[in-house]
């Protein structure tokens, strides 16, 4: 029995010191690990073996990436979504029903963008029928695809730029495949022929929806999602030893497989091997089920809805001094089903009832003392009083315990929640497991309960305020709102300070998205949330009923903004409320995880601006249909191993460009040479070394999942093979300095280059902003590197687990005059 | 006894008639289609049907209470009056709910949905620069598109048909100036002089000023001060522009021209051309607006037509100056102290400064969406200045018209 200090302000049980850290410090091996680049330059004299089918592949491979598509993807699943949910009210009374109908209506969501689907690459097959690739060229396939028209009533504007992803993807591979034929290379003779190629990407299409669905019903578990280096694996024969499970995006590795089975159709000439092909994507649906499999409740949506709900119930139904124990203990296994697969193996390791009866026991004592009517219903009035004018409490909400019961549920489900972060070894030692659990319990408590009912030292805000679980009006819960509403007085500076995604400031996004110049300070309402397991941000702007932040706006979650410490501190001056934003959530608004904080500015009249863009996919049926918010700053660095070629995308958004057009035409050369010095030696320098991870684009045959990103995965499991691990973490350490040492070789050129190629091209520049598209794309290549030829190879050593070559004869690639390219739109690869 | 069970029925029936008439209409998507609602902003959709939600209410709710009534053997007497309530309030509603409606129906397809937000946002930001600084609040505007030579306003803040007060301006433009729309802008004039309460103001400013001009004079623009009001508004904003599309909307018969009509708050369509021109004159010096004047006189001989009123016309064209003055240096209350030239330079829609915005901005200022958000009223001061002042390239000039407006309307979020 272990007896703690609860963070409740009212109750002290006893006094144990609980301050010390009950985990190891470990001295970080990757702070030891010191640059491989020596200050003198090699020449190049290696030579290099790697097919011309392996180089083919990884460059296909990163010409389908589209970050566009990703975001489809995205927005694809929120309709299937809402495809389901306008027509229920509570998911959770329909109980096993519940399932089967969702897919029914998500099903009949998508028959009319298969068909539309279909009849588009029906079209193209139709077209290039009884022609091989070389009979092409890419200006007649790049023609072709410009006649293509979407053609039904019933498409939304979101499907109509899932089509155009989708033809987009179509188009790059034929024109690879009319370019290896061209070539004359010898893997010309792999070729698909075009019509099959593409009857056989119709069969992907399914498949991949059905993937989409399945990610929302959490049918896809992180961990056992399969990886492009394991598929790539498959096809390219290459010798990558690394094939332990990735943890990513649900729908960003949606993508990366598709596409690898897309690359893998081309250069597929047999009928019966593309049938193969389709048929293995087909199945990894099915696969993936079983594997989960072992799991037998592997978590349903509604089952923790349901559950919280039967809680709640329960706790309402018990006697005066009646134990909450055997609810609680009836609520936990449950609750452990939504924790990650491989801290349920552990759990399932040491012993599920002791690890349950050990928790439930503990978490009973901690909260019991709220359980009783009298306790939980001033509890829910409290929060009730606190979040009147900002929740919108339901008339029910309003005359019942049950907000006070959900809290206890909401800190009994974070308390374990809180276990995704601790490994078999601490959870088999019950003394380190109950500190954990103890420090988890309180952050959960101090984020569910009024601030009043917690002991000062833990409380997460200096107001009187608390989280309540939205939406209100359904029992399945989604996200938390902050009761409070802060009232900000943002100036330039603050604004420049706080950054949001990808580093970009605060001022930018505001400029960009609104055309709201801070100027001299603006006022602004700032509203807090946070998310939910089962909740997307989505949710969140379909959910609220803000003037600028609500359901019939598309797209109106993007406005949604990590809270992270600099933002709550500055904007706030709360700075517990922020919430733990790493690199990878914060290089992407895709990539947002239960738990994290986000902040949304009500400002007097500021809309989200959609231009209206040249459709990039099919002409749309209907010309409104384009609703892509126009983009901010955003940098790419291209690393293509194959071409020994560098590449540096710069985005101006349209705002950024339009000042910069301004200063061109006065020949104002100070105001031009300081927005680019703002532009690109502060923010895009900011954006690309703070996400090197997320913004460097690797093409070699031996990373096709072309980001670090996958790699920064720090495996919980890892204990059986530690040698193998600490190996592996050289090599990625290894890759991630050279990868560092090249971005910042290019990046610290380009200013000079760009203030030099405005000074005597700069009509480009106006020309590139008037196109119609938004902002301009200014693309610095470098051709040629000496040097990319030693860094591919030692890629390639590392990546086959060679081991960690020697480094001392490893130089930057040395880099000359750069072509520079200036486009409209934004055009990264 | 029989002949009461009669009318009570016949009343009952009518009752049920008017409230399930009441009931189709709280259907919205019966009075305007669902395209012509996804074509709105969706916060004026918001408004319009929360307000047309409670004026059918309380058409509903009458109609309820008299039924129940029937149903409890009620007066005849009150009954009977209760329907006729009944019917007033219904058409009263209806009105109101057409008008919106007959309005929104106008958005028929995205096209001109995407010109009418365009228009929209035009007139928001017109009213947003003064208004804004002067601490009042913009009201929501709709414009809609219909026939008919001039534009015109239903105000917001006014009573409408159903006893409720409109909280969204609704501007008519016209079908022959949707490519040339610095009429809205009049238009929002009259919402901006109707919210300062300038008019009056502006009144008292005529009387005194012009009384160096005679009784005759003095009174006569005293009279059309809100028309007067609306233009220099427009003027201020869009510069050249209006002037020239003015001209040629009151470009008729030369007895439409010179008539004066007593009470009319319209100025004689004669003087107010001259005294858009002397606006110009008065800001921005020589220019396209000289010819203008100069043909306008010629196709408009006033010693040729000899109009019955020509001894006033003459002696209110001697004044267009200091009319002009009156409209645009002179300070007000209703602008805390200011005078309207100084809250809205017209200086920057001189044609200098609008060749020096398309300089800047180069190829971009039609295309680029931050360009059209940033400068949307100088963009349609721009292109009405080269319409009214070339003859050349017209229809690429309207097409160009269209293309800028059409993506600002594609800009804004839609339902």
């Amino acid at each position: 029995m272990y007896d703690f200090e609860t963070p409740f302000a009212d109750t002290i049980v006893s006094k144990e010191d609980n301050s010390g850290n009950a985990y190891t410090q470990h001295e970080s091996f990757t702070e030891r690990f010191l640059s491989p680049f020596q200050t003198t330059y090699e020449t190049d004299h290696s030579t290099t073996t790697v097919s011309p089918l392996a180089e083919e592949y990884v460059n296909l491979l990163s010409e389908l990436q589209d970050g566009e598509f990703m975001e489809s993807l995205y927005e694809v699943a929120g309709e299937m979504q809402e495809s389901w949910r306008s027509s229920v009210s509570d998911e959770v009374a329909m109980g096993s029903q519940f399932e089967p109908f969702a897919i029914n209506k998500a099903q009949q969501y998508m028959t009319p963008l298969l068909n539309e689907s279909n009849r588009l690459l029906d079209a193209a097959a139709n077209h290039f029928s009884g022609t091989d690739m070389a009979a092409h060229s890419e200006a007649t396939v790049d023609m072709f695809f410009e006649t293509l028209e979407i053609n039904n009533e019933n498409i939304s504007p979101v499907q109509e730029q899932f089509l155009g992803g989708l033809m987009k993807k179509a188009k790059s591979v034929i024109k690879k495949g009319v370019q290896v034929a061209k070539k004359g290379l010898s893997i010309a003779a792999k070729l698909s022929p075009i019509h099959l190629l593409l009857n056989k990407l119709k069969g992907l299409i399914k498949p991949l929806l059905t993937k989409v669905l399945k990610s929302l019903f959490k049918k896809l578990p992180p961990t056992l999602q399969p990886h492009a280096r394991n598929l790539a694996n498959k096809f390219l024969k290459i010798n990558l030893t690394d094939d332990s499970p990735k943890e990513s995006t649900d729908i960003e590795s949606l993508e990366l497989e598709f596409d690898n089975h897309v690359t893998q159709l081309l250069f597929t000439p047999e009928e019966h091997e593309a049938d193969y092909n389709v048929a293995q994507y087909e199945s990894s649906i099915e696969n993936l089920e079983r594997t989960s499999g072992y799991d037998a409740a592997y978590e349903s949506e509604t089952n923790i809805d349901g559950a919280r709900e039967k809680f709640i119930n329960e706790l309402k139904s018990l006697r005066m001094d009646e134990d909450p124990g055997p609810a609680i203990e009836r609520f936990l296994p449950v609750a452990i089903m939504a924790l990650k697969p491989v801290i349920k193996m552990g759990i399932n390791l040491i012993g599920r009832k002791k690890i349950i009866d050990f928790l439930a026991n503990m978490v009973s004592n901690l909260i019991k003392k709220y359980v009783p009517a009298e306790v939980s219903k001033p509890l829910a009035s409290h929060i009730i009083d606190l979040g009147l004018g900002v929740i919108g409490f339901e008339t029910h909400d309003m005359n019942n315990a049950n907000v006070g019961y959900e809290a206890i549920a909401n800190t009994i489900e974070e308390t374990i929640e809180g276990l995704n972060e601790i490994d078999t070894e601490t959870m088999k030692n019950p003394d380190e497991l109950a500190l954990h659990v103890m420090d988890k319990f309180e952050k959960a408590a101090a984020n569910n309960f009024p601030p009043n009912y917690i002991r000062p030292d833990l409380r997460n805000t200096k107001s009187r305020a608390t989280f309540v679980s939205m939406p209100r009006a359904t029992p399945s819960k989604l996200y938390k709102k902050f009761t409070k509403v802060y009232d900000l007085q943002l100036d330039g500076k603050m604004a420049s300070s706080v950054k949001i995604y990808r580093s970009v400031p605060l001022k930018n996004f505001i400029k960009d998205k609104y055309g709201i110049e801070i100027g001299n300070g603006i006022t602004a309402k700032v509203h807090i949330y946070e998310l939910k397991k089962r909740g997307r941000l989505s949710d969140i702007g379909k959910h609220e009923k803000l003037p600028g932040l609500n359901a019939s706006i598309p797209r109106a979650w993007i406005q949604l903004l990590p809270l992270t410490g600099e933002a709550a501190n500055t904007l706030l001056n709360e700075p517990n409320l922020a919430s733990n934003f790493d690199e990878k959530s914060l290089s992407s608004r895709y990539k947002s995880r239960s738990g994290q904080r986000f902040y949304y500015l009500e400002i007097e009249g500021a809309k989200l601006r959609f231009p209206q863009t040249a459709p990039k996919g099919p002409k749309p049926k209907n010309p409104s249909s384009q609703q892509v918010e126009s983009r901010s700053a955003d940098v790419q660095a291209v690393l293509n191993f194959s071409t020994s070629e560098i590449k540096l995308n710069y985005f101006f958004s349209e705002e950024d460009a339009l000042s910069m057009v301004s200063k061109i035409a006065k020949n104002d050369l100070l105001g031009i040479a300081g927005d680019l010095k703002n532009s690109v030696k502060t923010v895009f320098n900011d954006i690309l070394q703070n996400h090197l991870s997320s913004k460097v684009k690797i093409i070699h045959e031996a990373m096709p999942e072309m980001y670090m990103e996958y790699e920064d995965v720090h495996d919980h499991f890892s204990f059986k093979d530690v040698g193998k691990s600490i190996g592996k973490s050289i090599g990625q350490q290894a890759i991630k300095k050279v990868v560092e040492g090249i971005s910042n070789l290019v990046s610290s050129k380009a200013y000079e280059v760009v203030v030099n190629f405005l000074k005597t091209r700069s009509k480009e520049f106006v020309n590139a902003q008037a196109e119609p598209q938004d902002g301009v794309t200014v693309s610095i290549v470098w051709k040629n590197v000496q040097g990319m030829v030693t860094i591919k190879n030692l890629i390639s050593t590392l990546k086959e687990g060679g081991g960690l070559p020697s480094l001392s004869d490893l130089a930057l690639p040395k880099i000359g005059e750069p072509e520079l390219i200036i486009k409209g739109g934004k055009i990264f690869e | 006894m029989v002949t009461s069970i009669a009318i009570n029925n016949s009343i009952y029936r009518q009752a049920v008639h008017w409230q399930l008439a009441a009931k189709r209409m709280a259907s919205i998507e019966n009075m305007a289609s669902m395209q012509a609602w996804q074509g709105v902003n969706n916060d004026i959709t918001k408004i319009l049907k929360t307000a047309f939600a409670a004026s059918i209410d309380e058409v509903i709710v009458l109609a309820d209470n008299l039924i129940m009534m029937l149903n409890n053997g009620g007066d005849e007497a009150i009954a009977q009056k209760l329907l006729q309530q009944l019917r007033n309030k219904y058409t009263r509603c209806e009105e109101t709910v057409h008008y919106y409606t007959i309005a929104i129906n106008s958005r028929t397809n995205p096209s001109i949905s995407a010109m009418l937000r365009a228009c929209d946002v035009l007139c928001k930001r017109s009213m947003e620069e003064i208004l804004k600084p002067l601490g009042k609040e913009v009201p929501p505007v709709m414009t809609y598109l219909d026939k008919g030579i001039g534009a015109s306003i239903l105000k917001a803040g006014l009573r409408l048909w159903d006893g409720r007060v409109s909280s969204v301006a609704a501007i008519k433009i016209t079908q022959h100036n949707l490519y040339r729309p610095t009429a809205i802008i009049h238009e929002t004039g009259h919402q901006v002089a109707h919210i300062l309460n300038w008019t009056a103001e502006l009144e008292t400013a005529m009387e005194q000023g012009l009384a160096s001009h005679g009784s005759e004079v003095s009174a006569a623009y005293a009279g059309w001060v809100s028309e007067m009001a609306a233009d220099a508004f427009a003027f201020v904003h869009t510069g050249y522009a209006a002037v020239a599309a003015l001209h040629d909307v009151v470009s008729g018969n030369a007895h439409s021209v010179f008539a004066y009509h007593r009470h009319d708050p319209h100025p004689i369509s004669y003087i107010r051309v001259l005294l858009n021109i002397a606006m110009c004159r008065l800001y921005f010096g020589n220019g396209p607006w000289d010819k203008l004047e100069e043909s306008f006189k010629l196709t408009y001989d006033i010693l040729a037509v000899n109009p019955s009123d020509s001894a006033l016309i003459k002696k209110c064209e001697i004044a267009v100056m200091d009319v002009a003055k009156l409209l645009l240096s002179k300070t007000y209350q209703s602008f805390s102290g200011k005078s309207l030239a100084l809250l809205i330079p017209p200086e920057r829609v001189s044609p200098q400064a609008l060749e020096k915005l398309e300089y800047l901005a180069g190829p971009s200022l039609h295309t680029s969406h931050a360009w059209i958000s940033k400068e949307c009223l100088r963009i349609l001061a721009l292109n009405g200045y080269k319409i009214g002042a070339n003859t050349k390239d017209l229809v690429a000039l309207y097409k160009q018209q269209e293309e800028w407006m059409t993506k600002l309307g594609f800009a804004v979020e839609l339902n």
